[in-house]
């Protein structure tokens, strides 16, 4: 998605991809100002001008929606998001409609693209790593620019691993444990007594207890649904020498394989799908009979899935 | 002193646009300390009731169109037993909420993790019960608190 939007005292231009793009980064940096010259558009003002496009396809005024801090839409989101498809939903921090307890379910439902503004870590909401943005001045031109990596796998660093911490599903912790030859976490962690199930919402924590464990590390996680847990986990590794493999996710992996040889990215998903993480998981099944997230299918213990080097772990 | 809890509770200031509307009075830029917000954190000279932007002199703007964060920063100063929203706070901010915690008791509401100058970092944790003994404490015990509260 391009955004170009133009006022007489600012001008921004964003590449996005993806359902949900999350502007965050610190105060002043004219996030909410960006919003302000949106509402300013939309109503109208002369000297403000918009152009927000995706391939051939673009969303015209009627179709962009603008939650401000100021102005209430707790009673009136729900119908908007899920009414409409295809438009662009921008939403500054304390608009009250986070306040909701449906949000979660209405954004995963909705089938349209958003723009956030925000430091909140949100859990609820499949961000991608590389969809988290900082705002830049070049040349008196706001741009997004990604506050981690201009693609996930930038943050992949494998070094010695002789033990492997995932969130990810029985399958892909079957598949580190019949290519790889070291221990992969269980399913469940046991913290203060508590069994816990080793989703992306807990792996930092889990990181914390092995790391007392183990000497060296590797965290794999999917980076297309993580966004909201990296800065934790990084703040978790603190200088420690931890590996990280950091694939869009373990099903867009395999399908990147030669094997199947499909490159999925987030503009294939759009706004259809939460994230590429979904995407992939939907493409996988339709294309491999049989597989599951409970196990290890058959065709995938083939050594041509093993696109890292074996000899670094 | 600072004092750090977690969550986004209803009587927190969650929302700097509304209660600085509210709440602001002109008699504030008559004080040092909301004038060094206005410099420091965005990057403006006040001149009357006009701001001037320092790294582009041509642009203008009133005081209700600062940051969330400069304004939650002002409310902070000005307001008796702050409870803030920590969200609404850049990093570039954190400094400043360091500062004002040094004079009275400032409560936060995290859920994110704001990067404080380390070496002038003193806080008290609601959820530990005392004060945090080192920056590395506060980080950690920040990724639990905000984990803990983040499906709320």
């Amino acid at each position: 998605m391009h955004v170009s939007l133009a006022g007489k005292k600012n001008r921004y231009e964003f590449e996005l991809a993806g359902k949900y793009s999350i502007l965050t980064g610190n105060s002043a940096d004219r996030k909410t100002e960006f919003l302000k010259t949106m509402i300013r558009y939309k109503n109208g003002v002369r000297s403000v001008s918009c152009n927000i496009s995706l391939g051939s396809y673009k969303i015209r005024k009627e179709n962009i929606f603008v939650y401000s801090n100021d102005v209430s839409a707790i009673d009136s989101y729900r119908s908007a998001m899920l009414k409409h498809t295809d438009c662009l939903f921008i939403i500054d921090e304390s608009s009250d409609i986070f306040r909701d307890r449906e949000v979660a379910a209405v954004f995963q439902a909705s089938k349209n693209y958003y723009i956030i503004i925000s430091r909140e870590i949100m859990g609820w909401l499949p961000i991608s790593i590389d969809s988290i943005y900082t705002l830049v001045n070049q040349n008196g031109v706001l741009v997004n620019v990604p506050k981690y990596c201009e693609n996930n796998e930038d943050l992949t660093k494998i070094k010695k691993a002789d033990y492997i911490l995932t969130e990810d599903s029985k399958s892909s912790r079957a598949f580190f444990q019949y290519h790889f030859q070291c221990d992969v976490c269980d399913r469940y962690y046991t913290k203060e007594n508590i069994r816990h199930t080793m989703d992306n919402s807990c792996l930092h924590s889990a990181l914390m207890e092995e790391m007392e464990k183990h000497r060296h590390i590797l965290v794999a996680f999917d980076a297309s649904a993580y966004g909201y847990f990296y800065e934790l986990l990084l703040k978790v590794i603190g200088s420690r020498d931890v590996s990280i493999l950091a694939w869009n996710s373990y099903e867009n992996y395999l399908l990147r394989c030669p094997k199947f040889g499909i490159h999925l990215n987030k503009d294939d998903a759009g706004c259809a799908y939460n994230s590429l993480e979904e995407l992939s998981y939907h493409r996988l099944r339709e294309i491999l009979s049989g597989y599951s997230i409970s196990g290890l299918h058959s065709v995938l213990k083939d050594s041509s899935f093993v696109q890292y080097p074996l000899t670094l772990i | 002193m600072l004092k750090i809890d977690y969550g986004r509770p209803d009587f927190c200031i969650d929302n700097a646009d509304l209660e600085f509307e509210e709440e602001f009075e002109y008699s504030w830029l008559k004080d040092e300390f909301n004038v060094r917000i206005l410099e420091e954190v965005e990057h403006a000279l006040l001149n009357g009731n006009i701001l001037y932007d320092m790294t582009e002199i041509d642009r203008t703007f009133g005081i209700y169109d600062i940051s969330s964060g400069s304004k939650a920063l002002m409310l902070t100063h000005e307001l008796e037993e702050p409870m803030v929203w920590g969200p609404l706070f850049g990093d570039n901010c954190a400094g400043l909420l360091l500062e004002i915690a040094e004079k009275k008791d400032v409560v936060i509401y995290l859920k994110n993790i704001i990067n404080f100058p380390e070496e002038r970092f003193r806080a008290y944790s609601f959820r530990l019960g005392r004060e945090y003994t080192d920056y590395r404490e506060y980080e950690l015990d920040a990724v639990m608190g905000v984990t803990e509260c983040m499906f709320l």
